[in-house]
């Protein structure tokens, strides 16, 4: 029986009912605004848990570079908050116009391109209030951007996918936003030759926010790098003529232009209609092999973060999905009957799921 | 006569690494944090990952609790000697395994030398970030177990924001992996909660670190003021102003007078309050940071100003900075530091705070920290000599931790909670949030032999029976191999 | 670091620097990578902070001396861990005062006995030190049947000593004469390499300053001081302490041990009625770097082509006295001369006094990586300021690359004194 439970009472009676709900369930499942169905399996029997209805920022000082939000806030909701006060989540947070949540990105480690220069999500998550599967409130980390003390639930979440726990509550550091962007695309017509110098790049002095590696026409005509740098004003340009020594510019974007850019690959706009999206963490030095099996087969990708990140937009089909092996699907169709938790967990993810969720009952 | 543990441990060690003999145990009584002493019934000095694993399992079997040390330089007493538990010393594990100049990434044993990472990195222009003050001594797996922070964290993260991958033994001697060579990943963050989890979760194999770009250049500055506050004051200025420093530190006058007795970094003796700004990065960005931070540290009306002309400079300025703990060993026998941290807004209030408990206790109290984070690192000063000294500065230091959980803040920012704030974490947290760390330890380590009684209280935890089949093996979670 | 020495059961002149050094540790570590015997051994008791720890158990009667002895007679004294050293811990004078205050109650074995006494009772004198090094070669053919403190004593011993040469009891300055200084001219040092009086000689009397060598002098003592002998040093110092004439502009030195040892004499002698006497001799040394900076040196002749050389940090010249831009400013004044930094200059080679003798093993790890080091810099030469140093330093050297031509090692002032002669 699946039963949708999205309470609208106030908070903290929400968060009891919740509690409630999970002692007395047998499996949950949790999901946000569902921008990124992939996550969402089939989950027969198990109670649906939505968070969006747990919403609003709890605080928020701009002096302390420091956000609280509930679960189920959306994301653009707080991007434009923070913008008010020249401030942003320097990670990026993906698929922000289609709706995502703040506890769903974090969730589904949704970071996005400009997670290359200061880090992800597990790099700007102080602390996290969640439910165990016991149905007690745990809080982890805490609310200053420096903490030592006890265990790191908060980092533990980032990709747990709901099966450790219902986050209800995030903290976040956040960092002033650079005043001006601008983005240089360079094309190339080898493969080699793009990401050679996106690694050349990646490894120089300069200050980049984001360099993505694109093939044009499923790399029929050849690879684009995008390379985002950002800081004051008056410094960009300058900035600007140094980039250009190292790649071959064929195209600058700046203001509107820039931000537009951005804000596509952030929403992942390139891979829609393309059937699933998915996602693998790689190395640079991964891209050739698994470039070449996708021309083969004219599957499009992209290869994001500075070559630590590739996203597959494909059909599955079960050849693919035993080929890719350490890979989630983000967006579409999943791959085969996927029953989400436990897959294949180490002793150590053992120990803590069993710890934190003895019964099992998120999945 | 051996005991039937020793001897085990012989089959893994010839006896030059199998230390049993009283010079040898003396020698690891204490680590940086000296008002504690244990010591081991031995002392184990493996040189491969098999050995440790072997080890492991050996105390696993005999039920024998064992601690990982490095070169022991923790300030919270995390490398204190279990009682009737063996030190297993990972300082001769200290090889550089890879080096990826091109992925921008090192793999390296526990053992060696965090500045040795930047050393060997800064041939291919790159730089591993976290750079505790200890850097020149302390261990990559201290640093993990800890979560090791240090001035530069303010830019770039802790340790944990730099480690994508590990190799771990379980305490009950199982191998896993956490992580691997991306920056990202598509599981829970295994690696983020294995950091900092002070060895209770078992031991950092091998390690593979993320390393940045060396940034191009560096601007250093140093101002000198009347008060305390108005550096405080000044840091809250620069922080809400948008820049974004590498570093921002400040130091109060006992230990700048600590730190120039030692390194001679040309500080102003006779500051109240001495603030240290370091920008990094691009040149022409920085040139134009530089601009605005000028404005700002002008119009906080310093009455000293000075930026560092060359990397020698640059280099005594923070080498000052980085000996202060130890140099403050000239002012007074014993101390102890403190970590806890504050908002950053409150910075100026913690520190008027922190001066009148320590007029009121009648200790001396030095003050170095690490402003841009709000971590503060008060030294308590107190001779170990005089009856009843220790419990007295104890008390204060009780005072400040509570100063510190009472302004929303945190109890350690870098330090670990180890022996010394393990009474204080229950403070910072609810019971049910203990009751779950604990949970989280159990299922981890249900024999209870991975450095118990640090960070957690081994009161609260009592160690399960190993006799007969765990429930936890019976649930497969967890197996003896 | 919290101690319970009750000092007046010690009953030690030095019982009250000892306990005020243990009590400034305050255990931080950042000793242990500058120790070189923490580096070879890796363990806690071949460390710095260790040593403390195990000084302060054997004061406080909690740990019997010969637990501790084996550690505390593998340090160097190359002091590197005070250059480190953010609190200040005397660890020097921690250390020499413990071998003083133990010497009597240590038992060590034979052939360590043997060969502690053969470097004792030979080294500080130049002739019987002569004699020794010409049996030495006699037994060389041999060593393998000797114990192995022996077998590497006679491992050290030059093949080929250099002709004995005297050195001139006064010699006058050339050109302008700026003023005059005497030479304490060393035992070893007169034997092993009398060149490098010859050049110290030359090279300040060539800046103008008359060289004063009084004849009657003998070993300063600092080997004896550095391996606990303290009764033995006094006996060897207080022979110096009337020789030099009163109106000197300084006394120079250019081994850096033995430099290093007479400004300790004020410690040496505590409590002597000729404490007055040392502390002002002490106070009249310089090691012949510092002197030189310290004055306008007469400008250098350009070296034909470019010359590039390692200067190497003496732990005594070093750590111990602090000089380590003196030497390289003077180097940098021969136009044409390129100086490289040796990577981990600041780690000891190894030779440290009589220490290649009585830890061979450990000695020569040192002595390897240091020859490696400088050998990766492809430098012409390789410059010091301190004779122990160059014999280990050649030694090694040449045992890297035993077919090829060894980088020659030079004393600073010896590659001064060819740049004035323009050799």
């Amino acid at each position: 029986m699946n039963s949708l439970v999205a309470p609208d009472t106030k908070v903290n009676e929400r968060i009891c009912e919740l509690q409630e709900l999970v002692r007395t369930s047998r499996k949950l499942h949790i999901v946000g605004s569902k921008s990124k169905d992939g996550f969402h399996h089939s989950s027969d029997g198990a109670t649906t848990i939505s968070t969006p209805s747990l919403s609003g920022v709890v605080s928020y000082d701009p002096l302390e570079f420091v956000v609280t939000l509930l679960g189920g806030t959306r994301v653009l909701e707080v991007v434009e908050l923070l913008e008010k006060h020249g401030q942003y989540l320097p990670f990026d947070p993906l698929l922000v116009d289609r709706g995502a949540t703040i506890g769903g990105t974090v969730a589904s480690n949704a970071a996005g391109p400009g997670r290359f220069r200061f880090g992800g999500i597990r790099d700007f998550l102080l602390g996290i209030r969640f439910i165990d599967g016991r149905g007690n409130c745990i809080r982890g980390g805490g609310q200053v951007v420096k903490n030592a003390a006890g265990f790191d639930y908060p980092k533990l979440m980032v990709g747990s996918r709901g099966t450790l726990g219902l986050l209800y509550e995030m903290t976040f550091k956040v960092f002033p936003k650079p005043e001006s962007y601008a983005t240089i695309v360079a094309t190339f017509s080898k493969l080699d030759e793009a990401v050679a110098s996106m690694n050349k790049l990646a490894s120089s002095p300069l200050d980049i926010e984001a360099i993505e590696l694109i093939p044009i026409e499923m790399g029929s005509r050849g690879y684009e790098l995008a390379i985002r740098i950002g800081g004051i004003a008056s410094a960009l340009m300058n900035r600007l003529n140094r980039l250009q020594k190292f790649v071959p510019v064929s195209m600058l974007l700046q203001d509107h232009d820039d931000w537009r850019y951005w804000r596509a690959a952030t929403n992942l706009e390139w891979a829609r209609d393309k059937g699933s999206l998915v996602k693998l963490p790689i190395t640079p030095n991964a891209i050739a092999a698994m470039d070449k099996q996708c021309s083969k087969l004219l599957i499009d990708r992209r290869y994001s973060v500075g070559g630590n990140v590739a996203w597959i937009a494909t059909v599955w089909n079960d050849q693919w999905s035993q080929q890719l092996g350490d890979a989630q699907t983000f967006l579409g169709p999943l791959p085969i009957e996927d029953n989400g938790y436990p897959r294949e967990l180490g002793p150590f993810g053992r120990a803590i799921k069993y710890a934190l969720d003895p019964e099992s009952k998120f999945i | 006569m051996l005991s039937p543990f020793i001897a085990k441990l012989s089959e893994i060690y010839p006896d030059a690494r199998l230390l049993t003999h009283d010079a040898g145990l003396v020698s690891y009584e204490s680590d940086g944090l000296t008002a504690f002493r244990e010591k081991p019934i031995a002392v184990v000095l493996p040189e491969s990952a098999d050995e440790v694993i072997r080890t492991v399992r050996c105390c696993f079997d005999s039920h024998v609790p064992f601690v990982a040390r490095g070169n022991g330089t923790s300030l919270s007493g995390g490398s204190l000697p279990v009682k009737n538990g063996i030190v297993i010393s990972m300082n001769r594990m200290n090889r550089i395994l890879r080096l990826d100049p091109v992925q921008r990434l090192a793999v390296v044993e526990p053992g060696v030398i965090n500045l040795n990472v930047t050393k060997a990195a800064a041939s291919h222009g790159l730089l591993y970030a976290p750079d505790p003050s200890s850097q020149s001594v302390c261990t990559i797996g201290g640093n993990i177990a800890f979560n090791s922070g240090g001035a530069h964290c303010l830019k770039y993260g802790m340790t944990s924001n730099h480690v994508l991958g590990l190799k771990i033994v379980l305490p009950n001697g199982t191998v896993d992996t956490l992580g691997g060579e991306s920056l990202e990943s598509i599981h829970p963050d295994y690696v983020g909660m294995f950091v900092g989890s002070e060895g209770l979760f078992g031991i950092a194999l091998e390690i593979t670190l993320r390393l940045i770009p060396k940034p191009e250049v560096y601007r250093t500055v140093m101002c000198a003021y009347r008060s305390l506050k108005a550096a405080g004051d000044a840091v809250s200025k620069i922080i809400a102003s948008g820049l974004l420093p590498g570093a921002m530190e400040i130091m109060d006058n006992l230990s700048i007078q600590a730190a120039e007795a030692a390194v001679h970094p040309g500080y102003p003796l006779d500051a109240a309050g001495l603030l240290i700004v370091e920008l990094e990065g691009e040149a022409s960005q920085v040139d134009e940071e530089f601009k605005r931070l000028h404005g700002l540290i002008e119009a906080s009306n310093p009455y000293f100003f000075k930026e560092a002309k060359d990397a020698f400079e640059r280099q005594q300025i923070w080498k000052g900075r980085k000996s202060a703990f130890s140099a403050v060993g000239r002012l007074s026998p014993d101390f102890i530091v403190q970590d806890g941290v504050v908002p950053r807004g409150r910075l100026g209030e913690a520190l008027e705070e922190i001066q009148r408990l320590s007029k009121q206790h009648g200790i001396r109290v030095a003050n170095v920290f690490h402003a841009g984070d709000g971590n503060l690192h008060p030294l308590i000063l107190y001779d170990g000599k005089q009856k009843g000294a220790l419990h007295h500065a104890e008390l204060l230091a009780a005072e400040i931790i509570e100063l510190c959980i009472r302004f929303g803040g945190s109890i350690t920012g870098e330090h670990g909670v180890g022996m010394e704030k393990r009474t204080y974490l229950p403070k910072m947290y609810q019971p049910s949030d203990m009751e779950s760390m604990f949970q989280v330890r159990r299922a981890i380590d249900p024999t209870n032999i991975a450095n118990p009684g640090k960070m957690l209280m081994d009161g609260d935890a009592p160690a399960l029976t190993t006799s007969g089949m765990h429930p936890l093996e019976k649930a497969g979670v967890i197996s003896r191999e | 670091m919290e101690h319970k020495i009750d000092l007046e059961a010690i009953g030690s002149p030095q019982a009250d620097a000892m306990a005020h050094a243990i009590s400034t540790c305050v255990h931080c570590g950042f000793c242990l990578p500058a120790c070189p015997t923490y580096q070879v051994l890796g363990e806690e008791m071949d460390s710095p902070r260790g040593r403390i720890v195990l000084m302060r158990g054997v004061l406080e009667q909690n740990l019997p001396l010969e637990e501790a002895t084996p550690y505390l007679d593998r340090c160097l004294g190359c002091l590197g861990c005070e250059t480190a050293c953010p609190s200040g811990v005397a660890y020097g004078e921690l250390l020499s005062s413990f071998r003083a205050h133990t010497q009597d109650k240590r038992k060590r074995p034979i052939a360590d006995q043997m060969a502690h006494m053969m470097a004792s009772q030979t080294l500080p004198f130049p002739n019987r030190f002569r004699w020794a090094a010409l049996l030495g070669r006699l037994a060389k053919p041999i060593a393998g049947i000797f114990p192995t403190p022996i077998r590497a004593m006679l491992g050290l011993v030059p093949s080929r000593l250099p002709d004995s040469a005297r050195l001139p009891v006064f010699t006058p300055a050339k050109g302008v004469r700026r003023g005059q200084v005497g030479l304490l001219a060393g035992c070893v040092q007169q034997v092993l390499a009398p060149d490098i009086n010859l050049a110290t000689v030359r090279v300040l009397s060539e800046n103008g300053f008359d060289v004063h060598v009084p004849v009657g002098q003998g070993c300063c003592g600092a080997l004896s001081m550095h391996t606990g002998d303290a009764k033995m040093a006094r006996r060897l110092a207080a022979v110096n302490l009337d020789l030099f004439p009163p109106n000197l502009d300084a006394i120079i030195t250019n081994a850096a041990g033995c430099g290093s040892g007479v400004k300790e004499y004020a410690l040496l002698f505590r409590g002597d009625p000729l404490e007055a006497k040392a502390a002002h001799l002490a106070n009249r040394v310089q090691d012949v770097s510092q002197f030189l900076d310290s004055i306008e040196m007469i400008s250098l002749k350009p070296l034909e082509k470019t010359l590039r050389v390692a200067y190497h940090d003496a732990c005594h010249l070093a750590h111990a006295q602090g000089i380590t831009s003196a030497p390289r400013r003077l180097l940098r004044q021969i136009p044409g001369l390129e100086l490289c930094e040796i990577p981990d200059g600041e780690i000891c080679c190894g030779s440290a006094g009589t220490y290649n003798i009585e830890q061979p093993q450990i000695a020569n790890t040192l002595g390897t990586s240091k020859a490696k080091h400088i050998a990766s810099l492809g430098v012409d030469v390789v410059a010091m300021g301190n004779i122990g140093c160059m014999v280990q330093i050649r030694n090694h050297l040449a045992k890297l690359k035993p077919d090829k031509v060894a980088i020659p090692v030079l004393h600073t002032v010896q590659l001064l004194d060819r740049a004035y002669r323009n050799e």
